[in-house]
């Protein structure tokens, strides 16, 4: 464990105090209308969706559409990233239309723009880090799926414009990880609440696409609405927080949003290797990992990696 | 009460010395205000949310060690006098005239002159030829001058006014007024501080820092030189706190029974796990927001503030919350 210093401990205040969040909107119109349509191909299954066919062919989707609107990599490289295998979601296709006609013209549409999107070689999210980065001589940049870390490492030091990036995790931003400038992509809603209440950066920036609802805004965590300001047997005080700087909502918001929730891909399936669930086998395309099954006291438990 | 004197203490940062910022003067603040806080039919709930944890309950138990000492009343100079009177003549004592004049001594026994009852501290040796054998007779409002020490017993023939080795300037001028003979003499549990050992040891006993008076550096120390933690003290040490490591083993029925003025938690682990175990003490939950149990722990304590509010007036000295906190305190009725 490291342990924080007084002087360390300061600065976290005086970052707290002084941080602003700014909100940053990239668009692109086929990425939208593939996470509206995925979105409501799933709703229209309702409980469907929750059959074998769909998981196989859902999962892989919504992983790589989870990907272009997350990962700062041009289109091409997040879509290897994910892994895809094509020619296995078109035989899925091509099996919907014998099994669930009425959804196959909604598939095959999604398969193909995101087949197209994937061969991309630009992302949106770009433009806006490189102005960032020439802002301030080097930055932050924190994402919502870390499996994608090392990919965005890669080709940050691989671009001239982007050299002075660093990846750093969520975890770090626990502790006492400072930096000057921290670039979150996707929605305040994707990452952990402390990451822009107790900031470890004065300045971040949060690069989303403008379709994904983002509400997020500093505020207080208990209860104090129970009683007028004179009530004298409590007392409620909010410190300095972040403030947030410029738009908080897009400009020209027309089409309904997104949830960020709605974007996240499903978890992965856990099985206990040697017997599992009879009947149980694991989708194509899914990544198994071995991991331990900690029971924690109050009746929770957690996976932790075997690792 | 007396009067507390102000903190004045500095850090260590890169080899160089820094005023005690003003998070941390806040947190010692939070610890002096329940000294004069009474849980007889309710308890202060004081919870913190704050960016990072760092140095928060030990900042707040030194509050309450401090106020705790300055708010010894005239009860404990008896009880200690008293004591004294039950030593064996030929214990080896010091003798605290002012926080910077320590003698050694060796007590002769009571006496009664006057009227008056006193115990007689010898501080030099007797010489046939030269005589010596220098005597203090101490009465009541003078006892807690006088503290049992490990020394030989042996005597000089003269003695400095000060005896640095017996000395803690550190201690009396975190002390104030109040006299740090009490401090070493007796065991209590003033609070308990229930977190992460590691942490807690780190900032307690290997964090130094110093008292500084017109520009110069004037005492060196660490926390615990003043907090006394049980589980860091050796030997026959007094103590003055008690620290319970969140961990699978309860806080022992000692700790529960005997802390005398609150309960600090730091963490939502420990608070979530064991707050419930010292129903009648004040409580002060220190939570950083970025702890995995944190939403918990909010909960909790916003469930409690829903059904458990006292409608009890209190003084709350402290009147604001640190940058990127939130104070929520209440009287919360005792079961």
């Amino acid at each position: 464990m490291k342990h924080v210093s007084i002087g360390s401990a300061t600065s976290v205040y005086e970052t707290v105090s002084k941080c602003e969040i700014t909100r940053h909107w990239v668009d692109h119109a086929v990425l939208a209308d593939v996470s509206r349509s995925l979105r409501s191909l799933a709703q229209s299954l309702d409980s469907e969706a929750e059959e074998e066919f769909w998981q196989r062919v859902l999962g892989p989707l919504r992983r790589l559409a989870f990907a272009l609107c997350s990962t700062p990599l041009p289109f091409d490289r997040a879509a290897a990233a994910a892994c895809i295998d094509w020619d296995k979601l078109h035989r899925q296709v091509r099996l919907c239309q014998q099994l669930y006609p009425d959804s196959h013209a909604a598939l095959a549409s999604l398969v193909q723009k995101l087949q197209s999107l994937s061969a991309e070689t630009g992302t949106p999210f770009t433009a806006p880090l490189e102005s960032l980065h020439a802002e301030s001589g080097g930055l932050s940049v924190v994402l919502r799926n870390p499996r994608m870390n090392q990919a965005v490492a890669a080709y940050f030091a691989a671009s001239a414009a982007l050299r002075n990036a660093t990846v750093v995790s969520a975890r770090q931003l626990r502790e006492a990880h400072l930096c000057d400038v921290l670039v979150a992509i996707g929605p305040c809603g994707w990452f952990p609440d402390y990451m822009f209440s107790a900031p470890r950066a004065a300045q971040i920036h949060v690069v989303s696409f403008r379709w994904i609802r983002d509400p997020w805004k500093p505020g207080p965590v208990f209860l104090n609405g129970a009683g007028s300001a004179a009530d004298k047997s409590r007392k409620h005080y909010v410190g300095a927080l972040p403030q947030l700087r410029g738009q908080t909502v897009p400009p020209n918001q027309t089409l309904p949003d997104l949830q960020p929730l709605d974007l996240l891909p499903p978890l992965p399936p856990f099985g206990k290797a040697g017997s599992r669930i009879p009947g149980w086998q694991p989708i194509a395309g899914d990544e198994t990992l071995p991991a331990r099954l900690c029971h924690l006291s109050g009746g929770r438990a957690v996976f932790v990696s075997a690792d | 009460m007396s009067e507390l004197a102000p903190v004045n203490l500095h850090f260590e940062d890169s080899g160089e010395w820094y005023s005690l910022p003003e998070w941390a003067e806040y947190f010692i603040g939070v610890g002096k205000q329940l000294a004069s806080a009474d849980h007889s039919t309710s308890r202060i709930v004081t919870a913190i949310v704050v960016p990072t944890r760092a140095y928060c309950a030990a900042f707040v138990s030194l509050g309450m060690v401090i106020s705790d000492a300055a708010a010894r009343d005239h009860s404990s100079a008896a009880a200690h006098f008293e004591k004294l009177f039950d030593l064996p003549a030929g214990t080896p004592v010091i003798l605290r005239q002012t926080p910077r004049k320590v003698l050694k001594g060796v007590l002769q026994g009571q006496e009664e002159y006057n009227g008056k009852l006193y115990v007689r501290v010898q501080v030099q040796s007797r010489d046939s030829q030269t005589g010596g054998g220098l005597t203090h007779l101490i009465d009541e409002s003078r006892a807690l001058q006088v503290q049992p020490a490990k020394h030989s017993g042996k005597l000089p023939k003269k003695q400095g006014a000060e005896n640095k080795r017996f000395a803690n300037s550190f201690v009396d001028g975190l002390l104030g007024e109040a006299d740090p003979v009490h401090l070493g003499l007796r065991s209590k549990l003033v609070c308990a501080i229930v977190g992460k050992k590691n942490a807690l040891e780190h900032e307690i006993r290997q964090t130094p820092l110093a008292l500084h008076a017109n520009g110069d550096r004037r005492a060196e120390g660490q926390l615990q030189d003043v907090l006394r933690v049980d589980r860091f003290v050796s030997g026959q040490q007094s103590y003055r706190s008690a620290l319970v490591p969140v961990g699978s083993s309860p806080p022992s029925g000692d700790v529960t029974s005997k802390v005398e003025m609150g309960v600090v938690f730091d963490g939502a682990a420990g608070f979530l796990k064991w707050g419930s175990m010292w129903p009648d003490r004040h409580q002060i939950i220190i939570l950083d927001r970025t702890e995995l149990y944190f939403d918990d722990a909010i909960s909790a304590i916003n469930s409690r503030f829903s059904q458990n509010r006292a409608d009890a007036e209190f003084p709350l000295v402290v009147s604001a919350a640190p940058s990127g906190g939130e104070v929520l305190a209440f009287r919360e009725a005792i079961p």
